[in-house]
């Protein structure tokens, strides 16, 4: 036991024993050939001779003494320890380079399982269904409200949604056949809250009482809604989110039985759910439940309404959980058949027969979604660029393993000779790529765990401080990409081994520095190896041109010019109508609070509008087409934007012609409003665009539009609008959307939103105006508080993060195929030093040295450009639709990456360059 | 050197137990006395006779330790152990059974 012991650590004591004893053997030899009557040398040689191969004897007392596996492994781990030690450059590239590859994909892929793939945070979610109607005709409906938990095409080809009508909820409760919960739910609510501090805005979703059963969500104190809190006659009640509770409340119990006011209404607190749960979908989060019933009490008035409890008003998202033994579609059937009945009876049916109108029971883990397509596509660009990081970083790996081979070609040739055994060196072999492995993917879970973190960060909202999600390091995924980046060590770290093991050793030892130039072997190695930095240059040139358009798009988008001065201008929105104002006093008190801003040191002008500018807020409207017979249906389409006075002057938007609005335009737009609209057209303020298209060539100030024949003849004809002024074209709603002919009309009733040109930074005007606005009335909120700057930087956020990622990928690739060129290049001067040695003694300058070096990398970086401009031109076809002002295939992108690539390729090119010419003859012919 | 005999697999561990029987001895005393007892027929050369020995102490058949040998030079010698003794016993009836089958088959024809 104690000598097997002393056999598995003592190595190297082990080691000088047995050299011991074959010398003593040896010498008692010569000792014999001595005094068989030989000279001293004869002795020695003929014992030698006798003696046979010690170093044979030696690795055989090796294996002996080894005997175990893990002897041999502890050794072998050793010595590739020292080995990578011997060559800090070498290990440190490959090491980070598949720490990157590992790392980087990690991290994007765990993202895009957290988006994507991610567990909803109620209980037993794979069991969860929501009723989605399917027809071949959209539903007659008054109204339909999606909120984006599932794509809604309600009158597409083969329409299909999620919102259903209140009724049609209620006849499945009734019937309580195949669901034992059912729940319906709406999307986000604002909500003016009051009574806890100053009044704010918060975002409230209405439920339907059994909905915190239906997902199983517990309340963390105090208790979730009851069937009995979901009738029109409960008092109303309330529940808050964990994290709002947190940060509104402080976190205290003493929150429960808590009354606030909710648009005025009085509400009591019941309970707060649990911490993990924030809202079926991505980014629907809500601060506050109120039960569905209450709805009436707090939708504000002349926003829909009326005809919220009808069939044909659908607003509604429906879950439910299948009765055990029930199979799924059973109950489908069960709820289509309901649905067909309901949608095609009463006198105004929803669907006709032949529309098949039918419910679809989609698990809730499937089908919610919910609008993450903007989170979605620039993580699915990612994904393409860090995927063709990983595939560079593995080819660089491979070349940087094959051509150390290639250099160890003369050590492995050695060894052998000197009686190693072909499976030891090829265990070495892989021992020291899998050792580089390892440490490259304990590298790359460090970077995989921050990454992730950081990606979170970055394609979160910036205005929320909280990530909408947490994504955390997706094991499988890691797996995965360290298993393809291991697998690449030991193939590549295998094949050369396994070839280097079988080299000629005569013709090895004897040509010197590895491969000798003229060895048809060290050709077709180099081949590969020239192979694998083409293909990591045109993978390079891929991901370049990806994040040049993005750069391009992103430019663009912000160097646009939008028609009027972004700079210094304050947003904010306030809805008087949930504090009780109502028709003309909302107008009264914009027009009070206007005054009262512009009078606000610092503040230039001021003005308010439905929606402010480039806020993705849009309101397009249909209108008989201006000059077309009257008869005619000839319809178009213009977007409108009801504005307050001075809005052009505080936008700085330019007058070409005509006036603005005046008192007198904004008491007949409110004399239009009514139900009975008066006589006089309601005066507009047009674009260019509007002009150019419908009144070309014509003074277009006092032309009326609109004025359409009732539909109706009992009804009054519309008085249309007439044109008081033209203003320069300026972009609505989007920077991406080009800009359609447009009408300003004056803003009367209902909500907006005011500009505040400043002569300071905007945001530091926000605690004056919202002090303004409380001492106005304290049940006024401010909300969706930002500068006009902010606003668009999160319209191209997506952009940006994308743009970001992609440069930073592309430059990764770019400086990963440099180094893969570079390691490759200085290995062929290495090589190559005899030969080079040879050709200055026979005279060669210094240049054409120089060119030896080149050519050869000039060949490599030309091909893996020309490829990879070629795969581009297909790939970054993909990338159309996210693109802005820049063509997938524009030629400029194409060339600025090309000339980028060559640059910095030819930079890695000087240093072993440099290296050949100061290569000295004599020491290069005598270089053994 | 005509006339030598290529060992027979295990042959030689037999031969290192039996010599070793006699007295502690080192490696190159071993082969020696080989090959004087077997009249320079069976020669030993270190390139297996020492894979052997160090086999043979993994076994635990054999023992080692460095000690002093003529003219003040330390050398490692080798002795058998009770368990070698019991293998050497054994072995040596293998030996026996295995040369008189032999003996009896050349016998025949």
């Amino acid at each position: 036991m104690l000598r097997k012991l002393r056999g598995f650590f003592g190595g190297q004591s082990q080691e000088n024993d047995a050299n011991d004893e074959l010398r003593f053997h040896l010498e008692k030899e010569v000792e014999q050939n001595i005094a068989k009557g030989m000279s001293a040398e004869e002795a020695r040689r003929q014992a030698l001779i006798a003696f046979g191969g010690v170093q044979q004897t030696r690795e055989t007392l090796r294996e002996v003494h080894r005997g175990r596996f893990f002897e041999s492994l502890f050794q072998d781990l050793r010595y590739g320890w020292r080995m990578l030690r011997k060559s800090p450059a070498f290990t440190i590239i490959a090491m980070l380079t598949l720490a990157l590859g590992i790392g980087a994909n990690t991290a994007i892929f765990s993202l895009i399982d957290a988006v994507v793939f991610r567990s909803m945070p109620i209980s037993d979610p794979e069991h969860m269904v929501f009723l989605e109607w399917h027809a071949n005709h959209g539903p007659q409906t008054v109204t339909y409200w999606g909120f984006g938990d599932c794509e809604d095409n309600s009158d597409g080809p083969n329409p299909s949604g999620c919102s259903l009508p209140l009724p049609f909820f209620k006849e499945i409760q009734k019937q309580g056949t195949v669901f034992s919960h059912v729940a319906a739910y709406t999307g986000n609510q604002q909500l003016d809250l009051s009574g806890n501090g100053p009044a704010r805005m918060i975002r409230s979703q209405f439920v339907s009482g059994d909905y915190f059963g239906t997902i199983g969500i517990h309340a963390h104190l105090g208790r979730l809604f009851l069937e009995s809190d979901d009738t029109p006659d409960a008092s109303p009640v309330t529940i808050l989110n964990y994290g709002f509770w947190q940060s509104a409340f402080g976190g205290s119990p003493s929150a429960i039985g808590k009354t606030i006011r909710l648009n005025g209404t009085v509400f009591t607190i019941i309970g707060v759910t649990e911490p993990k749960f924030d809202a079926l979908t991505l980014s629907n989060k809500f601060e506050m439940w109120v039960p569905l019933a209450k709805h009436s009490l707090l939708a504000p008035p002349m926003v829909l309404n009326a005809g919220r409890e009808q069939m044909d008003s659908w607003w509604l998202v429906l879950v439910a959980r299948i009765k055990p033994g029930i199979p799924v579609t059973q109950a489908q059937e069960a709820i289509s058949l309901l649905f067909r009945n309901e949608m095609l009876k009463g006198d105004k049916p929803i669907f006709k027969a032949e529309n098949e109108p039918r419910i679809r029971l989609g698990t809730a883990t499937q089908g919610f979604g919910g609008s993450q397509e903007d989170t979605l596509r620039p993580l699915y660009v990612m994904m393409l660029c860090v995927g063709v990081v990983l595939l560079i970083a593995c080819a660089n790996v491979a070349g940087l393993l094959l051509a150390r081979s290639a250099a160890r070609q003369r050590e492995m040739a050695v060894r052998l000779a000197l009686g190693a055994k072909r499976g030891r060196l090829v265990l070495q072999m892989l021992t020291e790529s899998l050792l580089l492995s390892t440490g490259g993917g304990a590298l790359g879970l460090l970077l995989a765990v921050w990454g992730a973190r950081a990606l979170t960060i970055m394609v979160s909202d910036p205005a929320s401080n909280q990530p909408a999600f947490s994504a955390h390091v997706d094991w499988r995924v890691l797996a995965f990409t360290a298993g393809i980046s291991i697998l690449t060590g030991i193939v590549f770290g295998l094949a050369p081994a396994l070839r280097g093991s079988d080299i000629g050793l005569a013709s090895s030892l004897k040509s010197g520095n590895g491969g000798s130039s003229a060895a048809p072997s060290g050709g077709r190695r180099i081949t590969l190896g020239g192979a694998l930095v083409a293909v990591q240059m045109a993978l390079a040139i891929v991901v370049l041109v990806t994040a040049g358009l993005l750069i391009r798009t992103l430019s663009n988008l912000k160097n646009l010019n939008p028609g009027f001065d972004t700079h210094n201008v304050l947003l904010f929105g306030i809805d008087p109508r949930l504090a009780g104002y109502k028709g003309q006093q909302v107008d009264n008190l914009f027009h009070n609070l206007q005054n009262k801003f512009s009078a606000v040191p610092g503040v230039t002008s001021a003005s308010y509008s439905w929606m402010p500018l480039l806020s993705g807020g849009l309101n397009t409207q249909s209108f008989h087409r201006p000059g077309a017979p009257r008869e005619s249906k000839d319809h178009v389409e213009a977007d409108s934007l009801p504005i307050g006075p001075g809005f052009f002057s505080t936008m700085h938007v330019p007058f070409l012609n005509g006036r603005d609005f005046t008192q007198a335009d904004y008491a007949v737009a409110t004399g239009n409003t009514g139900d009975k609209p008066g006589s006089q057209p309601t005066p507009v303020i047009v674009n260019q665009e509007f002009v150019r298209k419908y009144f070309p060539g014509r003074n277009p100030i006092g032309e009326r539009f609109a004025d359409a024949e009732p539909i109706e003849h009992d009804q009054p004809r519309d008085p249309g609008y007439t044109i008081v002024g033209v203003v320069a074209d300026a972009k609505y709603n989007r920077l991406r959307r080009e800009i359609k002919p447009t009408f300003y009309s004056p803003q009367v009733g209902g909500d907006a939103f005011f500009e505040l040109r400043s002569a300071v930074d905007p945001l530091t005007l926000v605690p004056t105006i919202k002090r303004l606005v409380n001492s106005e009335n304290e049940d006024l909120a401010l909300f969706r508080i930002a500068t006009q700057t902010q606003a668009i930087d999160r319209q191209v956020s997506s952009e940006r993060i994308t743009a970001e990622l992609a440069s930073f990928f592309g430059l990764l690739a770019l400086v990963l195929a440099c180094l893969g060129l570079y390691g490759l290049l200085s290995y062929e001067v290495t090589r190559r030093t005899r030969e080079i040695g040879i050709r200055m003694a026979i005279g060669a300058q210094s240049h054409n040295v120089v060119r030896l070096v080149l050519t050869k990398a000039v060949g490599l970086i030309l091909s893996g450009a020309a490829v990879g401009i070629v795969v581009s031109l297909a790939v970054t076809r993909l990338l159309t639709s996210f693109l802005f002002g820049v063509k997938a295939g524009d030629p400029g992108t194409l060339i600025a990456v090309a000339a980028l690539l060559g640059l910095v390729a030819l930079v890695a090119c000087y240093i072993p360059a440099r290296r050949a010419t100061r290569v000295d003859p004599l020491v290069a012919l005598r270089y053994e | 050197m005509g006339n030598q005999i290529d060992l027979l697999q295990g042959t030689l561990d037999l031969l290192i137990l039996k010599t070793l029987a006699l007295e502690p001895i080192h490696g190159w005393g071993i082969a020696q006395r080989i090959q004087q007892i077997s009249k320079d027929v069976l020669q030993v050369g270190q390139g297996s006779l020492y894979p052997a020995l160090h086999r043979l102490e993994q076994r635990g058949w054999i023992d080692s330790e460095w000690s002093t040998s003529d003219n003040n030079r330390r050398a490692k010698f080798y002795s058998l152990t009770r368990a070698g003794r019991n293998q050497l016993e054994k072995e040596l009836g293998e030996w026996e059974r295995l040369s008189a089958a032999i003996a009896l088959v050349l016998q025949q024809s």
